[in-house]
């Protein structure tokens, strides 16, 4: 064997054995996060009150992130996550208000949310232009729309509903925000894992062309895929009306970016294919969380918060790709 | 490969090796927020003394000092070292780069010199989400108060504060309705806060009757979101147009040549003020701040001519154009008397003498806005900040301290911040 192809085998090698550890890197680098955090606060990041406040803080990021590895595995870069969530909360806190009516304000979120992931099924399916601009047209027009729907009022209080809507103590949230986000976490693990949606999402991640000739019906699959996101946003929605019983014109404005970084964090290949995993959603939003948990616990001031998130964001994402650069099927 | 590895080592250590310098120097930590110690300011004076016995937080007893005069200082020991146990107070702010912010965060950094306390700040908020979380945060940093700046959730910061066991400080804009709520829901928790009252229809009431008085006949008015509904400057508006109305019907000659709606940064904003330095005008009154048009003035030559009035701060960025006269009318939410008797309301919370009304409840309060017309009365307050004294210094606090001062009740409180005017600031 030549000393050139000796060299090559070992340098394959190496990355195959690079790849194998960084696939769980995301899972490792949260770890670490929670390890080295633990130790600068003493513990308190681990004390039973801020992990009820770091459940309460995941939950959004975590339900749309996990809903949205449907859209980003099938190759769809969704920009308008965030106005989902604002459109769906907007609208059904307003009907919370008009009815006082939990059941009716949790009905409207999963319609609001549903029709926004027909339209952008559709779209998606059936309209040959770039996805991600749609989106992040659509983000805007949902952002304008809001304001025209709220006219004069900036905000909406639920204590203005006509029959009181109830509210829940911190220890009622947490119930209430760890039992959504295992059920939906379940439901979508078993959808992505052990049915043929995951295996179809992955295959027309990986190649739309070949998935297409394999028989899979692509449109079918684009519209499944928003509509099954359509559940994590309808969820995070309800959830930001009933534990800030306040809506905005600027609620959930940071959820898109969030949950791009979240599934970057967690491992997620953004192009989509078959090394999109389930997982990604929920440990990104995790480490997230608990990265600026314990920043903040830890006392830094706001502007070294700030860059020594960037720089562990980079340092995570720069070894989760590893596991994914350069193997992508051509498309 | 190697270098990917060593890359990444190197950005690990650098992260843990911040990190870690945050948590070694948390006294020092949110850029001298916290300075205490040696360095601390010098005792008012020889008699000073400390709040009596082992456990700081127990008032003075029989021998302590004389209470000082309502609104004099107290003369009393601030070293940093009262309370004993280092009090952690969370901010919820919106805007750190704001003006107003930065002028709290600096008579803040000045208080913790003078009181064993830290402000622990949160990054630019923009929704009640991040208000919430924010205040676990601070729960979790076992912070013992919240100040709201930013209160989008209202009363659902107050409990859940209350639900941390924290106290919460926020008037909620002046919302009685809120203030209600809180009290309800957060009961002991919640310690009130301040309100303006008319203060946002004032602030543009008096920027007009300030200009007619200054002769001025044509006015642009920069009327920010109101034409998007946002209610303060709804307010402001009508304000300022009643203004107008008023200074008509007492014989002036006064009127709105021209509205400019929104925010700078828009294509639509910078056209409109392009034609407006074509109009004949007297004046532009903003309702929010006015420093972008004082390139375009200058530009055009009307720095003698034209007048520019805003709702803003006693500050570096103002100071020449006051002084010079472009700028001639300032209403200031004064940051000492607004958003510093946060303060004595929770040293006082957690020294186990909190201030409250009648019914034993948080209360709100009034303070007024101050409308500053005269370089006399922006550089009183300019100077005085200028040289590192306040309108209100921590001797001043420390009076309205049960700790520090057995006589301090709500009353001498209310009455303390309720008595600040432009005028007194000397």
């Amino acid at each position: 064997m030549s000393e050139a192809k000796e060299k090559s085998n070992t340098k394959s090698g190496a990355r195959a054995s690079l790849g194998g550890i960084s696939k769980y890197a995301p899972l490792m680098g949260l770890v670490l996060v929670v390890i080295i955090f633990t130790a600068l606060t003493g513990g308190k990041l681990l004390s039973v009150t801020n992990l009820q406040n770091m459940a309460n803080q995941v939950m959004v990021t975590a339900l749309v992130a996990i809903g949205a590895v449907f859209v980003y595995g099938v190759g769809n870069f969704d920009m308008s996550l965030g106005g989902a969530v604002l459109f769906s909360a907007v609208l059904g806190a307003m009907a919370g208000v008009k009815t006082g009516s939990i059941v009716v304000t949790f009905l409207v979120c999963v319609a609001v949310s549903a029709a926004i992931a027909l339209i952008k099924g559709i779209f998606s399916a059936y309209i040959e232009v770039p996805f991600f601009i749609f989106t992040i047209v659509l983000g805007s027009v949902i952002s304008s729309v809001v304001l025209v729907i709220m006219g004069s009022e900036t905000t909406i209080y639920l204590k203005d509903a006509v029959r009181e809507i109830p509210s829940f103590n911190f220890t009622q949230m947490t119930v209430i925000n760890v039992v959504f986000l295992v059920i939906y976490f379940l439901v979508c693990l078993f959808l992505f894992n052990y049915t043929p949606v995951g295996s179809k999402t992955r295959m027309m991640g990986g190649n739309k062309v070949s998935a297409k000739q394999s028989g899979i019906n692509d449109k079918k699959m684009h519209i499944l895929t928003f509509v099954i996101s359509a559940i994590g946003v309808a969820l995070a929605a309800f959830i930001l009306i009933i534990r800030t019983r306040t809506i905005g014109s600027q609620t959930a404005g940071s959820v898109g970016t969030d949950v791009l970084i979240a599934l970057v964090v967690g491992g997620m290949p953004i192009s989509g294919g078959p090394k999109s995993k389930i997982s990604a959603g929920l440990v990104g939003a995790l480490t997230v969380v608990v990265l600026n948990s314990g920043l903040t616990m830890v006392g830094l001031s706001t502007a070294l918060i700030q860059a020594i998130r960037g720089i562990v964001f980079i340092v995570v994402v720069l070894v989760s790709s590893f596991s994914y650069r350069g193997k992508l099927l051509p498309r | 490969m190697k270098k990917k590895v060593l890359a990444m080592f190197l950005a690990a250590a650098m992260v843990v090796s911040m990190a870690a310098c945050g948590s070694d120097d948390s006294g020092a930590n949110q850029g001298s927020d916290t300075q205490q110690g040696d360095d601390a300011q010098e005792p008012a004076g020889d008699d000073a003394q400390e709040p009596a016995g082992d456990d700081a937080q127990e008032p003075a007893g029989d021998d302590a000092q004389e209470p000082a005069e309502n609104g004099g200082a107290a003369n009393v020991t601030l070293d940093g070292s009262w309370p004993e146990e280092t009090v952690k107070i969370g901010f919820v702010g919106y805007d750190q780069a704001s003006e107003q912010q930065q002028a709290i965060t600096n008579y803040f950094d000045y208080l913790c010199e003078n009181f064993n306390m830290e402000i622990m700040y949160s990054e630019d908020l923009t929704d009640a989400q991040s208000e919430l979380d924010f205040i676990g945060s601070c729960a979790a940093a076992g912070c013992k108060a919240v100040i709201g700046y930013y209160n989008e959730a209202k009363e659902q910061s107050a409990i859940t504060c209350a639900d941390y066991e924290m106290y919460y400080w926020g008037g909620f804009g002046g919302d009685e309705d809120s203030v209600a709520a809180a009290v309800e829901g957060a009961g002991e928790y919640y310690l009130g806060g301040y309100t303006l009252g008319e203060a946002e229809y004032e602030a543009g009431r008096s920027m007009a009757k300030a200009l007619a008085e200054q002769g001025c006949e044509k006015v642009v008015l920069c009327s920010g979101g109101a034409a998007m509904g946002v209610p303060m400057f709804i307010s402001r508006k009508q304000g300022f147009e009643d203004g107008v109305k008023e200074a008509v019907e007492g014989g002036a000659t006064m009127e709105i040549v021209y509205e400019v709606e929104g925010w700078p940064g828009t294509d639509a904003f910078t056209a409109a003020q392009t034609s407006v330095m074509d109009m004949e005008i007297d004046a532009i009154a903003s309702t929010f701040d006015v420093a972008m048009w004082f390139q375009l003035v200058m530009e055009s030559g009307k720095a003698d001519t034209l007048k520019l009035a805003c709702i803003g701060e006693v500050s570096d960025t103002y100071h020449d154009f006051f002084n010079s006269g472009l700028v001639s009318v300032i209403v200031y939410d004064n940051e000492e008397t607004c958003f510093g008797n946060a303060i004595p309301l929770i040293l006082n919370a957690v020294s186990g003498t909190k201030l409250v009304d009648e019914n034993g409840n948080g209360f709100l309060f009034p303070v007024e806005r101050w409308t500053i017309t005269t370089p006399e009365q922006y550089n009183a307050v300019y100077d005085l900040h200028d040289a590192g004294n306040w309108v209100v210094t921590a001797e001043d606090i420390a009076n309205l301290i049960v700790a520090f001062n057995p006589d301090a009740t709500t009353d001498t409180f209310k009455e303390f911040y309720g008595a600040f005017t432009i005028d007194s600031v000397r």
